[in-house]
């Protein structure tokens, strides 16, 4: 397995210059388009170059803005709820994520449970992601969070470690989805070791600058924008470094149509969805998919020498 | 021919009925109420709404061999056409609403789909079979219009599979999103089971039994005497004896 050197990009790399100045004056503004007009009522005035909803708006590294907060809270993939992405929202407002911990273990130098609110004290950045669900649809969602490199150095991977597997909570009480006989609960997921050390694999925190919604995974889910959805595993409850490759929820539901890897690609077909094309939420018409979700640059390396169409 | 043009207020129902699903889908659509992803919505739900009108269509026999309804015998017809409209407007909102009628796009996805020549065969059959719905087809066609529209089980049976194919999981395994088509399938089957010579012949005999029973209760006068007042009709008294004496 190759490990070479991670390429790594600062936040302030993936947007460009002029969109991430504004997206931190809206962070500071810390609302929606109406902040400006809150702030002025709460007695701050506004200065000049104070965002206006023009301003606010934020873009991915490509350009494309980002999608709206209503978009990427009322149209959720998450399983444990109900399988009906509209209705996710309602379902979880009122799942509990507190208290929470996130239990770091398996071939680790130092195991060790995380509170919510020390994985919170890391360092956070805002990152724009684009998001492709295998449904072939996708959005540009505005992520808070902080690499997962982070956490793997502080509990320092065994060199027998090669592969991170996650675990999603099961909480019968609050997830009716969890009563179909269908699935293999819990929700698990995995990457392989240096995938997860890759700079892109976020553990994210929160969206818009606001904490995360439990409909989008709240307390804690992983972003990695260059892969299908399905791996970005939301209300993670457990990591752990593991030597073999972990099942995976979607993996033993249909091992032929959602591979360990599931890297966004246009060439590698898949049976019931289109991957050459997807439609990005909001646009009337289809775009062409892009090979790694548009991330080439920054993962291409990972999978050097590997066929991407047996190891899909 | 004057016999088809009577009033049938239940066919009646059904032509007023049947395009409300529509009505409140393009209603949704245009007032932004169709999911923040409206054109895969649209077109799921056509789609859904069409396997729903195929069931029922398909219920209408089996409905009529269960409780002797035989008006129901005429929906058959309506229901199958609103059937293929659903289905052909899935179609539509696929080809013309998602792909925007680009081929190039829509064949570089899905020249290796299996579902999306399943959902063809499917609507293949349901256009043959509504093109050929008139009485002039029917009289036409004499005996071979019977064999015909027999298809419109095989119909049913591709459009479950065109279901069972695009839902996220597997069927053989029993894992994944599966409700949809499981509820479909089981509808499919339960009208199929109906349609054998032999169990329909055994339902048939067994709903004339019971109805004979309650018959003779209420002729025999010991028992029932207010009876009297409203004798049974000398046919259904008939069967009901026939049906006795066959045990």
């Amino acid at each position: 397995m190759r490990t070479g050197k991670i390429p790594s990009i600062p936040s302030s790399e993936i947007t460009p210059e002029g969109v991430y100045l504004n997206r931190r004056q809206f962070m500071k503004l810390a609302g929606g388009a109406g902040a400006a007009a809150l702030l002025a009522a709460c007695g701050v005035q506004p200065t000049e170059n104070v965002a206006t909803p023009e301003t606010l708006s934020l873009a991915d590294e490509l350009g494309d803005p980002a999608n709206t907060f209503e978009q990427i809270t009322h149209y959720n993939n998450y399983y444990e709820f109900t399988t009906d992405k509209e209705g996710v929202a309602n379902l979880a407002e009122d799942f509990p994520t507190t208290p929470w911990q996130v239990e770091v273990g398996g071939l680790v130098q130092n195991p060790r449970t995380y509170d919510i609110d020390q994985l919170r004290a890391f360092q956070q950045e805002e990152r724009i992601y684009r998001l492709r669900c295998v449904e072939a649809w996708s959005m540009v969602i505005p992520w808070t969070g902080f690499p997962l490199a982070k956490l793997l150095a502080e509990v320092e991977p065994m060199t027998s470690a090669r592969y991170v597997a996650f675990t999603t909570k099961m909480d019968e009480e609050h997830m009716p989805g969890l009563k179909s006989p269908f699935y293999p609960w819990p929700y698990t997921e995995g990457l392989r070791l240096d995938e997860a050390m890759n700079d892109l694999a976020l553990l994210v925190t929160g969206l818009y600058g606001k904490d995360l919604p439990p409909q989008d995974g709240a307390p804690i889910r992983l972003a990695v924008p260059w892969k299908y959805g399905f791996k970005s595993v939301k209300s993670i409850v457990k990591i752990d470094l593991v030597e073999e490759m972990p099942e995976t929820l979607w993996n033993t539901v249909a091992a032929n149509e959602y591979g360990f890897y599931a890297n966004v690609n246009p060439d590698v077909h898949h049976p019931r969805w289109s991957q050459a094309t997807e439609r990005r939420i909001g646009e009337t018409k289809r775009r062409e998919t892009l090979l790694f979700n548009g991330y080439s640059e920054q993962v291409s390396a990972l999978y050097e020498g590997m066929s991407l169409y047996s190891n899909f | 021919m004057t016999a088809e043009k009577t009033a049938n207020p239940l066919r009646t129902a059904v032509n007023i009925l049947s395009p409300i699903p529509l009505v409140v889908l393009v209603g949704a659509y245009f007032t932004n109420n169709l999911t923040i992803n409206p054109i895969q919505a649209a077109t799921q739900r056509a789609g859904d709404i069409a396997i729903i009108f195929l069931l029922l269509c398909l219920a209408c026999s089996p409905v009529n061999t269960l409780f002797d309804l035989p008006k129901v015998l005429k929906l058959r017809r309506p229901l199958g056409l609103w059937a293929f409209y659903y289905a052909s407007l899935h179609m539509l909102s696929y080809v013309g609403l998602d792909y925007g009628f680009n081929f190039a796009f829509f064949n570089q996805d899905h020249a290796d789909k299996l579902y999306v020549y399943v959902g063809l065969i499917t609507l293949t059959l349901l256009s043959a079979l509504a093109f050929t719905s008139r009485r002039w087809w029917k009289v036409k066609l004499g005996k071979n219009w019977k064999k015909l529209h027999k298809l419109v089980y095989l119909a049913g049976a591709v459009a479950v599979l065109h279901l069972a194919l695009v839902i996220k999981g597997n069927l053989l395994e029993l894992m994944g999103d599966l409700w949809k088509p499981i509820a479909a399938g089981s509808v499919l089957l339960a009208a199929l089971i109906l349609r054998i010579p032999a169990v329909k012949t055994w339902v048939i005999a067994q709903r004339q039994k019971i109805r004979a029973a309650r018959v003779l209760k209420t002729q025999t006068p010991s028992l029932q005497p207010a009876a009297l007042d409203h004798p049974a009709p000398a046919g259904e008294v008939r069967v009901a004896e026939k049906a006795l004496k066959s045990e």
